[in-house]
């Protein structure tokens, strides 16, 4: 009988040790802080944190608890070892509200991915956009060869782990402004929640006020990277972030806000299965009056303790709103704009304010459709003293310390131009670019051809000084139109054409062919 | 006198006889009856916009009624391709951002929490279009984009937009014509892409549209015939447009009074239809159609429900292992296939640890699934035929007997 049991438990002993090992967490939490000019930013953050340990190296999951199963398949079926995907709408205003919680603020939707280098990553990264578009609702298929690059200095991959070898993965990004964001997206997003929207911070999330708000933008970064070096340890990540930034003053003329006022929803407990699950109010006004009370300032509200309803309030005392005369300049902040008139040419312009004391160094990365091409000889660098105010035409070389450039390829690859910029301290450096338009095929042009097209955000990566991450700026969508030609005129002139044709044919066929005889007409007898 | 009456006797009861069994519904014919008379066994549902810009609110509206309709009527999102030309509810314009109103009311938002739009915005072209009905996408199309009906499928389709005479407006751009549209069916007929179909049109001079489908099973339905525009039914004066068209208000009136267990038929769908509400005449095409269409239900179409019959005996469950009849023993398959894996085993070079892990799966599946019962069968014996005979017909043969009695005692006095 004992050596049975002693048997027994070398068998158990052995089965704990080899089989597939995986720990899951899941963190939420929701971060309200109410800005300068009166609005409400509202960050709501999900993170599923999974550590795999398999005894066969380099095996995939199978076995999927709180780690969403589309997304796990998604990474491991096209070798994706970082995905990020946001959809944004509005403008992110970053002279006055600072910068955001989250870095990807370029209207529509944006995906970039870091993939295992292999033979087929383009067809992969293709696959990638389509698996994704069909299961976000949105048009990502649109991401095609014409729009995507392969930034060098942006978009660095976050995974700091040493024992992946990163001259093995290859980045891939591409953009579409135009593309709206709708309940259609924001649903399947939801449906990654292990919780979804029945319990926990997620209940909050009500399209009808959501969409209704001055900016939000919902993202999916997704990871999926070895721990050592047989990996035969892996870490998956998926941080699920929406920001909204919400503006009670439209409605009320007060800035006072309560969850149930901005988000018609009040919250009733934590997720079950959540690790953590807080909600954190920043104040940075001291005449604000929170209610419920907060014990502890930084650790804010644990939904875990809350039973039946929590609803956050925060009131001032005033009669009515004053907006703020002076907005609050964040350090590092960018414009790009068309320049000329006409629809031959033009130019583009981006002017970068550095309000730092020292000089900054900055990575400008610009994305390009080929339909409008880019001259790099008329490439000039003007930078304005802040102090001063005197402007002086600078030497690339001073300005510009490295530069990758992409020139475009008709119908086949974008433009891309990515800078390495030392900004001086306290100045406005503007760079500025001239371009030609091209006439497009008439079938190339959209359906709502006279809107226009819009060119996807520039971004500038910079480190902050006494910060440790980097942090992305990016300008705002532009749209330029194209010489759009009248689409009824190949109509006109078929119509045309066919008209001349029959008659000029049709007369001269009968001038030549007819000819007249004389018939006598016999007289009737009486 | 006894001789024949014997005989008419005999003859009578086994006349009589075999005339009541005929009223008792044999195995088979109960069987049959489970199915549907259509034959179909899931149902599918396209609903197309075509229309562009926020001034064609009302298209969109139209088909997110539908769509509302179909998924109401149980067909799920994975059967359901929606494809919308423009986005309405988080337009800049729209009022009431996140929301569809199909009535001035404002009661009912389309939109709702669980939309899921499967082509939007530029996707929606005729060759996308012809592409999702015929099957022919690009490998990469992800699976809520294709159209995965088969032979035994009913398939609606409704369309909405700006058309003409045969021809279907596509986003201000393109159009499809009526002969575009009916080799598009042929394709799906001779590819057993469906079993039925229904083809619902709302656009002026709709019923050209399917005047040149020549493939067999399709029923079609359009707002307004050759000449004639269709209408708008009213507008929503704080949006600023119409917000529904006048055919699909008219068809939503019938449907929203139909639930999962309606018995109505399509033809009184088409009755419900009143050419001055609807200012324009509605067509309806039946002669590619097989049944009538009185006999058609409204859910073989708009639904998805599966028919369902009570019977009147029970059916007795058995455990497995106590079943006796070995053919359909699940321990016997179980026995079976253990054994097979232990031979495989003791073949194979496999490890030590893969072992443990395979046998440790095994039994924790076969914990999981050996649970299973067995329906008793019915024994084919005459004690048991004679007390099945149902109550009319022992008193149908008592009666036989009775008559041909009288007959004979009063033919032969």
């Amino acid at each position: 009988m004992y050596t049975s049991f002693i048997i027994l438990s070398i068998v158990l002993f052995v089965n704990n040790n080899l089989s597939v090992w995986a720990k899951e967490q899941f963190n939420e939490d929701l971060t309200l802080r109410s800005l300068s000019d009166g609005k409400l930013l509202a960050h709501f953050n999900f993170t599923t944190h999974v550590d795999v340990i398999n005894p066969v190296p380099g095996a995939s999951l199978h076995h999927y608890g709180l780690f969403p199963k589309v997304i796990g398949q998604v990474l491991q079926e096209y070798q994706v070892r970082e995905m990020h995907l946001t959809f944004t709408q509005g403008r992110w205003k970053y002279d006055e509200w600072g910068y955001p919680p989250e870095q990807s603020t370029g209207t529509g939707v944006e995906l970039w991915a870091w993939m295992e280098n292999s033979t087929r990553v383009d067809n992969q990264w293709k696959s990638l956009t389509n698996t994704l578009s069909g299961l976000f609702c949105a048009s990502l298929n649109f991401i095609d060869e014409t729009i995507t690059t392969e930034p060098t200095l942006s978009f660095q991959s976050s995974s700091s782990s040493s024992f992946e070898k990163n001259n093995n993965i290859l980045l891939r990004y591409g953009s579409l402004p135009h593309e709206s964001v709708c309940t259609e997206n924001l649903t399947p997003w939801i449906k990654l929640l292990p919780c979804k929207a029945k319990s926990g911070i997620a209940e909050l999330l009500n399209a009808h006020k959501i969409y209704n708000s001055n900016f939000h933008s919902m993202s999916i970064h997704a990871k999926s990277i070895c721990a050592n070096d047989d990996c035969t340890r892996r870490i998956m990540e998926l941080k699920q972030t929406e920001t909204s930034v919400l503006d009670p003053v439209r409605e009320t003329s007060r800035r006072d806000w309560s969850l149930k006022e901005v988000f018609d929803r009040v919250l009733h407990g934590a997720c079950p299965v959540a690790d953590n699950s807080r909600v954190h109010i920043i104040q940075d006004d001291s005449n604000a009056k929170l209610s419920p009370e907060l014990n502890n300032p930084l650790k804010g509200y644990d939904l875990k303790e809350v039973h039946d309803e929590l609803d956050i309030r925060m009131t001032w005392s005033e009669n009515s709103f004053h907006y703020p005369l002076e907005p609050a300049y964040p350090i590092i902040s960018a414009n790009r704009y068309f320049t000329g008139y006409g629809q031959e040419r033009g130019g583009l312009e981006i002017t970068i304010h550095n309000r730092n004391d020292k000089a900054l160094p900055v990575i400008y990365y610009d994305s390009i459709p080929w339909y409008l091409k880019l001259y790099l000889h008329t490439l000039q660098v003007i930078v304005i003293d802040e102090k001063t105010g005197q402007q002086q035409l600078k030497e690339k070389g001073d300005i510009i310390r490295d530069m990758y450039y992409q020139p475009a390829i008709d119908r086949s690859r974008p433009t891309m131009l990515e800078c390495q910029l030392l900004l001086p301290a306290k100045s406005i450096v503007t760079l500025s670019l001239d371009f030609d338009k091209v006439f497009l095929k008439y079938t190339e042009h959209r359906p709502d051809a006279n809107r226009g097209f819009d060119i996807g955000s520039a971004v500038l990566t910079a480190q902050l000084p006494n910060e440790n991450h980097t942090i992305r700026v990016y300008t705002d969508t532009l749209l330029v139109s194209l010489p759009t030609p009248d689409f009824s005129m190949p109509y006109n002139v078929i119509t045309l054409t066919c008209t001349v044709i029959a008659l000029f044919f049709g007369s001269v066929f009968n001038l030549l062919t007819r000819s007249f005889q004389i018939i006598k007409e016999e007289k009737e007898v009486k | 006198m006894l001789k024949s009456f014997f005989y008419t006797l005999i003859a009578w009861s086994v006349l009589f006889t075999f005339y009541v069994n005929g009223f008792s519904p044999s195995k088979e014919e109960q069987i049959e009856g489970f199915f549907s008379q259509s034959g179909h066994t899931n149902n599918w549902a396209v609903l197309v916009c075509t229309s562009r810009f926020w001034f064609n609110y009302r298209h969109v509206a139209n088909t997110l009624s539908m769509y509302r309709t179909v998924k109401r009527l149980g067909i799920p999102d994975s059967n359901i391709i929606l494809m919308l030309a423009d986005d309405v509810s988080c337009n800049p314009r729209n009022k009431y951002p996140a929301t569809v109103y199909n009535n001035a009311a404002r009661i009912l938002d389309l939109y709702g929490d669980n939309v899921e739009v499967d082509y939007r915005g530029y996707e929606v072209t005729v060759e996308n279009f012809i592409r999702m009905l015929t099957g022919r996408v690009s490998p990469d199309t992800p699976r809520s984009k294709r159209l995965l009906s088969d032979d035994r499928s009913n398939v609606l389709i409704y369309m909405t937009g700006h058309g003409g005479d045969e021809f279907l407006k596509f986003q201000d751009a393109e159009e499809i014509s009526a002969y575009d549209l009916a080799d598009s069916f042929e394709q799906m007929w001779e590819k057993k892409r469906y079993n039925e179909m229904l083809f619902m049109i709302d656009t002026c001079q709709a019923n050209t549209m399917y005047s040149k489908i020549y493939s067999p099973n399709i029923l079609a339905t359009g707002s307004s015939k050759l000449g004639e525009s269709s209408y708008s039914h009213h507008t929503d004066h704080d949006l600023g447009v119409a917000v529904i068209d006048g055919y699909t208000y008219y068809n939503l009136d019938f449907l929203e009074k139909i639930d999962m267990t309606s018995d109505k038929t399509l033809k009184e769908l088409f009755d419900s239809y009143d050419p001055a509400k609807i200012a324009s005449h509605p067509g309806i095409r039946s002669d590619l159609f097989k049944r009538p269409l009185d006999q058609v239900k409204v859910t073989d179409f708009f639904g998805n429900v599966q028919s369902i019959e009570l019977t009147r005996e029970r059916y007795p469950l058995i455990g497995a292992d106590d079943d006796d009849n070995n053919e359909m023993n699940v321990s016997l398959y179980k026995y079976i296939y253990q054994n097979i894996i232990e031979e495989e085993r003791n073949a194979s070079t496999l490890h030590l640890e893969e072992e443990l892990v395979e046998k440790e799966t095994i039994q924790s599946e076969q914990k999981q699934q050996f649970r299973a019962f067995n329906v008793k069968r019915e024994e084919k014996s005459f004690i048991h035929w004679i007390q099945s005979l149902s109550l009319t017909a022992l008193f149908g043969f008592i009666a036989t007997v009775a008559f041909g009695f009288i007959i004979t005692s009063s033919m032969s006095a």
